[in-house]
């Protein structure tokens, strides 16, 4: 069982790393260097627009997370204890203020933006298409958001148990048991199309 | 911090394999934005512009962002304060006007002026009788 808290794992070593590096770099930025703070955008903008595009599904309103969720980071950086990693920090500010944003821009139709990765079976004609995802996004929205986020986060997005734990602030395990949860789930929803798996 | 649940592992510990399918289905259903490399600079550029521009903010500036919501809590300060002020101003001349007699009237009606004056003066101060105990 791989296990990112693991004291003697080359993943804690890598963890402990980045502690260090962003623990120097917020002292410079709270002594002054306020340009220093441009090391944190660079490090963390992905991960961030990752996490903020699954929670919004739309790419400005993303883009708008990040950056709203950066300037809460500085403003509250003197809070923030440099002992502790700053992604997840950061990430738990991106799902708090986007479930903000996704309440308050609910009338805005988000239409996936699904033009640079179309992998759908081809077997699938573009009506059965139009079926299977409607049964999916309905069944997304049965999961809770920890599911949804585990399980576009590891199916989508690739990210292994120990990254996804890592920006959830969950252990793996539990990060497993949410990706099987939400993969019966929407493998029940879409049962006509899973048959010939059974 | 890591939040430990006792969850029973589904595939005894190990690492679930990727499901294709699903996430092909997944992947159409809720996209995958598609940034390049000049979206991310772009992206990166805004965030840091956006934290210069706090930085730089003056302090009137930070005031300007409470505006929304003190301009509305200031006016609903100031009517309730118009309001307290209009009713204390109110009571206290009508409890003028209505706790003092009108020693002309007492007079006219026949009372003596020391009488008149006394009532006059009690109500005023608030005491029955001013002269009482006082020796003549």
């Amino acid at each position: 069982m791989s296990d990112a808290g693991s004291p003697a794992s080359p993943v804690a070593d890598d963890r402990r790393a980045a502690i260090a590096r962003d623990a120097a770099v917020i002292r410079r930025v709270r002594a002054g260097d306020a340009a220093a703070f441009d090391v944190l955008v660079a490090a963390y903008m992905r991960p961030a627009f990752q996490m903020a595009y699954r929670v919004v599904g739309h790419r400005e309103d993303a883009e708008d997370l990040v950056q709203e969720s950066f300037l809460a980071a500085y403003q509250y950086l003197d809070s923030f204890d440099v002992e502790r990693p700053f992604g997840p920090w950061l990430n738990r500010i991106v799902l708090n203020r986007g479930a903000n944003l996704r309440r308050a821009r609910t009338r805005r139709q988000t239409e996936p933006e699904t033009e640079a990765v179309s992998t759908a079976p081809s077997a699938l004609d573009e009506s059965a298409r139009t079926e299977a995802r409607e049964l999916l996004t309905r069944a997304l929205a049965t999961l809770s958001e920890r599911q949804r986020m585990v399980v576009t986060l590891f199916d989508v997005d690739g990210l292994t148990s120990t990254e996804i734990g890592e920006r959830l602030e969950l252990a793996p395990g539990t990060v497993r048991w949410h990706l099987h949860e939400a993969r019966r789930v929407l493998r029940g929803a879409l049962s006509s199309y899973f048959e010939g798996d059974r | 911090m890591t939040r430990m649940f006792n969850f029973p592992e589904p595939d005894g510990g190990a690492e679930p394999a990727r499901d294709e399918r699903l996430g092909a289905l997944l992947r159409d259903a809720v996209g995958v934005p598609a940034m390049t490399d000049g979206d991310w600079s772009a992206l990166a550029d805004r965030v840091s512009a956006a934290v210069r521009g706090r930085r730089a903010m003056p302090w009137w500036g930070h005031v300007g962002r409470w505006e929304l919501r003190a301009i509305p809590l200031a006016l609903a300060a100031a009517l309730v304060g118009a309001f307290a002020l209009w009713s204390a101003t109110g009571a206290a001349v009508s409890d003028t006007s209505s706790a003092s007699p009108d020693p002309v009237a007492a007079m006219v009606s026949g009372a003596s002026s020391a009488d008149a004056a006394r009532s006059y003066a009690g109500a005023v101060t608030g005491s029955s009788d001013l002269v009482s105990g006082v020796p003549e």
